[in-house]
């Protein structure tokens, strides 16, 4: 990969060569990636102005102190070596730096710093550079829109069927898959060549996005970063199929610690432990940890099945070496006890503050690095209210008015970088790009699964709405940059397939039961 | 070798004692704690982090320590900072300073409302 430090980390880079060498070598590379952090964290107009700001005025403060210190002990050094006769007819200098900047100076200083702050905004605006780059991209005339073969689609609405309904599609068993699995039988992108110019201000403006195959993007990503979120779409074939295979490739193994998910009751956490060390486990004793997670409407997707089964072969293959840890980030809550919406509601409410802190006792304070998965929702920073309520309607069906007041943007995030992680976050998107189906084709070269970082290219510039539901929201001026830090791509949102539970494994079955009674308990209805 | 000025303490070095205070920290969880235990007031650069980093640690206040990064395969080696027996008295005397501080301005009368 070509170097992959933003302009603004170069820049920064170059600043930092300015400070005595003694600093740069021993904190130089802590200030770099304490510039990532923020930079990570930091976007927006507003945000990188208040950055760089803040670093230009650390800049006039610390600078001159770093080189008077540094100088002072050059100095010492030799009043030392003076006073004990040892430099006595050896010509010395006497340093300019050593004395303290005039007023003047400060002020002239400061001058040039506003200088050179704003020419660097100008420079990197990305205002500024997509009307430079646009001016060119407009003038080829080229569009990269086409409407897609059945119009508006998500993924919760091509492949899901009804419990019940007979139809197995998807239809897997509870095994996991290999790397050998098929997708199965799925329609074609549609091959329309009817390309129109969608008008739409982020087409075919600015850079390319770098779509890498996901497994190894996500591997690099924990070079500098401890966490890395991944913001999921429930029970989608292709992206459990790669789940699995990326925990058990051996460097995923040797460089994570944990995997910390939404999709597990944290009653279970013991039985869990025991079940992905090898131990020989009931299966409806391991069944409960997914199956029992609170606020998702039953009946759930057996892909979690195939990740937690995935995840034991990952740790029997590497018996004796570095194991990882599947860790439930669900609440606790105990579904014989749950019988009306009030039981639910308090397990709902702390559904992000629960996950939060489990992240922090088992991850962050042990130093580990981990996989934190969850649904996009939860994990977007949220700029738009909107669209997270979207995601949840289109992630759990029917939601409880609780769950969807209880979602609070970025909320995860921001605790664990004030807890001090460096989350990397990656949500799962598609190529369809308004709520009138049109398809972004230049999706269509990509590798799948693939992600690609979103800062400063035209894909962190598409509208984060249709791109985050597969087409079901309509767009506004929250770009997909805004929400995250990359995207997950494993299919045109035409060929998404969800995997639901066989109906052999509902009808007439305890758990069929058992879903009968909880989904009036999840959907705030009166018992039945 | 000549020592940097922490008396009296600047106010970004007691803020980084206060966030050392309950658990070891490396640089970037230190800018983020402080800036949160100021309620976003004081962000520190990474120039200032660091200088106070290095001069509570020539002072002895703070202490390096390895953190688990370290050995892992391809990973950055992060530093940790933990707080010495001297800085947590230090930033006691500190705090107990203003509390003094805090109790004149008190009893002057300078306080509108239910700030104290």
């Amino acid at each position: 990969m070509s170097d992959p430090r933003t302009f603004s980390e170069r820049m920064y880079g170059y600043l930092l060569r300015l400070y005595p060498s003694q600093f740069r070598e021993k904190y130089g590379d802590e200030a770099l990636q304490l510039f990532r952090s923020r930079s990570y964290e930091e976007k927006g107009f507003r945000a990188r102005f208040r950055l760089w700001f803040d670093l230009l005025f650390d800049f006039g403060v610390s600078l001159p102190r770093e080189y008077r210190y540094a100088t002072e002990r050059e100095f010492s050094g030799v009043t030392a070596l003076r006073q004990l006769g040892q430099l006595e007819g050896i010509p010395s200098f006497r340093l300019l730096e050593s004395e303290s900047p005039s007023a003047r100076s400060v002020f002239c200083a400061g001058i040039l710093s506003l200088l050179f702050l704003s020419a660097v905004l100008v420079f990197i605006s990305p205002i500024a550079r997509d009307r430079f780059s646009g001016s060119k991209a407009e003038s080829g005339g080229r569009s990269y829109f086409r409407p897609s073969a059945g119009g508006s689609l998500s993924p919760g609405h091509t492949e899901r069927q009804a419990p019940g309904s007979g139809d197995t599609r998807g239809g897997q068993s509870s095994s996991p898959p290999d790397s050998s699995h098929s997708a199965g039988t799925q329609s074609p992108p549609s091959s329309s060549s009817s390309v129109f110019t969608p008008n739409h201000p982020n087409g075919a403006l600015s850079q390319q996005p770098n779509p890498q195959n996901a497994t190894s993007s996500i591997i690099q990503a924990f070079n500098d970063h401890d966490v890395v979120m991944l913001g999921e779409l429930h029970g989608n074939q292709q992206e459990y199929e790669w789940l699995c295979n990326l925990v058990k490739t051996p460097e995923f193994g040797d460089r994570v610690d944990d995997v910390v998910v939404e999709f597990g009751n944290s009653l279970y956490q013991r039985t869990i432990d025991r079940y992905i060390a090898g131990d020989d486990v009931p299966v409806d004793q391991v069944q409960v940890a997914w199956r029992d997670m609170i606020a998702s409407v039953p009946p759930v997707s057996p892909v979690y099945g195939w990740f937690y089964q995935a995840i034991r072969e990952a740790n029997l293959e590497h018996r004796g070496k570095h194991q990882i840890r599947l860790i439930m980030g669900g609440p606790p809550g105990n579904w014989d006890k749950i019988r009306s919406p009030q039981d639910l509601a308090p397990y709902e409410a702390e559904r992000e503050q629960w996950y939060a802190q489990v992240v922090k006792d088992e991850v962050l304070t042990k130093r580990h690095r981990a996989l934190l998965i969850m649904g996009a929702a939860h994990f977007i920073r949220g700029r738009d209210r909107v669209l997270q309520d979207q995601l949840l309607l289109q992630q759990h069906s029917v939601v409880p008015r609780t769950d969807r007041a209880q979602v609070t943007p970025g909320y995860i995030e921001r605790t664990l970088r004030a807890a001090g992680a460096n989350p990397y976050l990656v949500v799962f998107g598609g190529n369809v790009v308004d709520n009138q189906g049109q398809v972004d084709e230049r999706f269509d070269s990509w590798p799948v699964p693939a992600i690609a970082p979103v800062s400063e290219n035209w894909l962190g510039k598409l509208p984060a709405q249709p791109v985050l539901t597969c087409g079901h929201a309509p767009a506004t001026p929250i770009t997909l940059a805004e929400e995250a830090d990359a995207m997950l791509y494993v299919a045109s949102c035409t060929d998404l397939r969800n995997v639901d539970l066989p109906t052999s494994e509902l009808d007439g079955t305890p758990y069929g039961k058992e879903v009968a009674r909880r989904v009036p308990i999840i959907r705030g209805l009166p018992p039945q | 070798m000549p020592r940097r000025k922490l008396d009296p303490l600047p106010s970004a070095a007691f803020h980084i004692l206060l966030s050392l205070a309950d658990e070891d920290r490396h640089g970037y969880g230190i800018m983020r704690q402080v800036a949160e235990q100021t309620e976003g007031r004081m962000r520190l650069g990474p120039g200032t982090l660091y200088g106070s980093i290095q001069s509570l640690l020539e002072e002895k206040l703070i202490e390096e320590t390895a953190g688990d990064d370290a050995g892992k395969a391809g990973q950055e080696r992060r530093r940790y900072y933990r707080l010495t027996a001297a800085g947590r008295k230090l930033a006691r005397a500190e705090a107990d300073r203003m509390a003094g501080l805090l109790r004149v301005a008190r009893i002057k009368k300078i306080f509108r409302g239910e700030h104290v």
